[in-house]
């Protein structure tokens, strides 16, 4: 509590400090916050230095190092006895992923005298702690956003990652992430959720483009979504709304592709329309996938003039919805082969199914299609998936 | 977006576009190669001229078309709205399997009619 309100006054550079010392004084000494870079491949130490806050810290990668299985597993994992501070008998060095229950932001580092289960949970509260102080500091920080990079970032992605809600959600028996490439040039991709009562409204839209008139355009698109969504209206209206605002902006010279949907989190009816975009996939049990199904109405901002219908889809405990757009499946190798849609949707079952957290999974799946396209997609990929537990959950898991 | 390199090519030239008299007020565009963001410039040009004569059926050969990116699909779908505006018929021949898949995504494929031949075209 003491450290909460010592932290109201401090900016992101003083964070590093502010906790080392609260944590010394509850017997977690030499205490030291990593965060994730935006592609999730970094671990990076906050030192408060230089422009980036970094200056002078070390950085490990996840893949294939102690810290990062930490952040993979969302664990608190002790280094080997060998590696503990020589000086302290019995005490032990600590990782634990950073996370406010949701998404996450990073490990924290931290040497303890014992390791009674006592020390455990000081140490998870102190990485709860921590991730609510990153997340009500990074907003207005630069130099976080110039710690999480590891490229150069272009004017649309700069716009698309202020626009995007937070990629994790969790909440209702309801779980939510997202994934976006390519994360530093991004075009016209966007994803959008909000909650609402028990309703959770979902987007995924792909603006037609890959300039930053493709990232003005998504912006534009989202805003008019939001905003009729927020006075009440229908799917349908709402993409209506979408429409008539890209006219007016765009004479139709720039159009929006997009699923909207309202998940009822109480009772799992999913409701949908189709505004021209790949239709939503379905995973049930785990065993059996399927295209949901809706006529398109057209790209919002065309005016092709085709009724908008309004689907519904009765979900049960435990199936998961894929929104996605084309950068995903047209992912090319050398070769010129497509990721394909069965590849896409064998790897998020296969590594979602207990192995794997769902972030955790959509880390790996971006890392494989990123792979598959040796390093550089020419085309935006974003993954919106949902899991609705419909009051099976143990916990949520994120 | 970078500026061209010297040793990189001209991408326009992805794109082969060439048009054909099919007789009065008939014509046919015959498009091959990659529909996309550095073609579909090249490709409007040629198409929308002959598209402001509302008396002209223009006929639009797609069956070698490799590649359609978003880019690609708005200069159709811009064609489209031009007929709406001039009274010009647009049709489709034979899309490839690509630019199909695209067409029915969006639900272009509801506003602009493909046919399989030339002569499927009814007058």
């Amino acid at each position: 509590m003491r450290l909460m309100q010592a932290s109201h006054t401090a900016p992101l550079e003083q964070l590093p400090k502010l906790i080392a010392e609260h944590a010394a004084t509850a017997g977690m000494r030499d205490v030291a916050v990593f965060v994730v870079d935006l592609r999730e491949t970094v671990l990076r130490r906050l030192t408060g230095r230089g422009p980036a806050a970094g200056d002078g810290g070390q950085e490990f990668t996840v893949a294939g190092s102690l810290p990062g299985q930490a952040y993979q597993r969302v664990e608190l994992l002790p280094e080997p006895e060998r590696d503990g501070p020589d000086d302290r008998p019995g005490g032990r060095r600590w990782w634990v992923a950073i996370t406010d229950g949701v998404e996450r932001l990073g490990v924290l580092r931290a040497d303890t005298a014992t390791g009674d289960e006592a020390t455990r949970q000081s140490l998870r509260d102190l990485a709860s702690m921590t991730a609510l102080l990153l997340l009500s500091k990074r907003s207005f920080s630069d130099s976080h956003a110039r710690l999480v990079r590891t490229e150069p970032m272009n004017v649309a992605a700069e716009m698309q990652w202020n626009l995007t809600p937070p990629p994790a959600f969790a909440g209702l028996g309801t779980t939510v992430g997202a994934v976006m490439e390519p994360a530093y040039q991004v075009g016209g991709d966007v994803f959008d959720y909000a909650v609402a009562g028990s309703t959770l409204h979902l987007g995924v839209f792909d603006a037609m483009g890959h300039d930053t008139t493709a990232g003005i355009t998504a912006n534009v698109a989202v805003a008019a979504c939001r905003n009729a969504r927020r006075q009440g209206a229908s799917l349908s209206e709402t993409s209506h709304q979408v429409e008539q605002t890209l006219i007016e902006q765009f004479a139709t010279s720039r159009y929006v592709t997009a699923i909207l949907a309202d998940l009822d989190m109480e009772t799992g009816r999913l409701t949908w329309i189709n505004r021209g975009h790949h239709l939503p996939i379905l995973i049930r049990d785990n065993r059996w996938t399927s295209e949901l199904a809706c006529p398109p109405a057209g790209p919002m901002g065309a005016d092709l003039g085709l009724p908008i219908r309004t689907a519904t889809e009765q979900f049960e405990p435990g199936d998961r919805l894929l929104l996605y757009t084309d950068g995903i499946v047209e992912a090319r190798d050398k070769q010129g082969r497509e990721f394909g849609r069965d590849r896409f949707v064998d790897f998020v079952r296969r590594h979602h199914s207990g192995r794997h957290t769902l972030h955790e999974t959509l880390r790996r799946l971006m890392a494989a299609v990123m792979d598959h396209h040796d390093g550089a997609l020419d085309d935006d990929a974003t993954v919106l998936l949902t899991e609705w537990r419909g009051g099976h959950q143990h916990t949520l898991i994120p | 977006m970078s500026p061209r390199g010297p040793e990189e090519p001209d991408r326009t030239d992805t794109l082969q576009v060439h048009v054909d008299a099919l007789g009065v007020g008939r014509c046919l565009l015959t498009a091959v190669g990659s529909l996309d963001l550095h073609t579909a410039p090249k490709f409007s040009d040629a198409l929308q001229p002959l598209l402001r004569d509302g008396n002209q059926s223009v006929l639009v050969d797609l069956s070698e078309i490799a590649f359609i990116d978003s880019t690609g699909l708005t200069s159709l779908i811009a064609a489209y709205r031009t007929t709406r505006a001039t009274g010009a018929r647009l049709a489709l021949i034979a899309p490839s399997e690509r630019v199909r898949r695209m067409l029915a995504v969006t639900g272009t494929d509801q506003v602009l009619p493909s046919y399989a031949t030339v002569n499927a075209v009814p007058d």
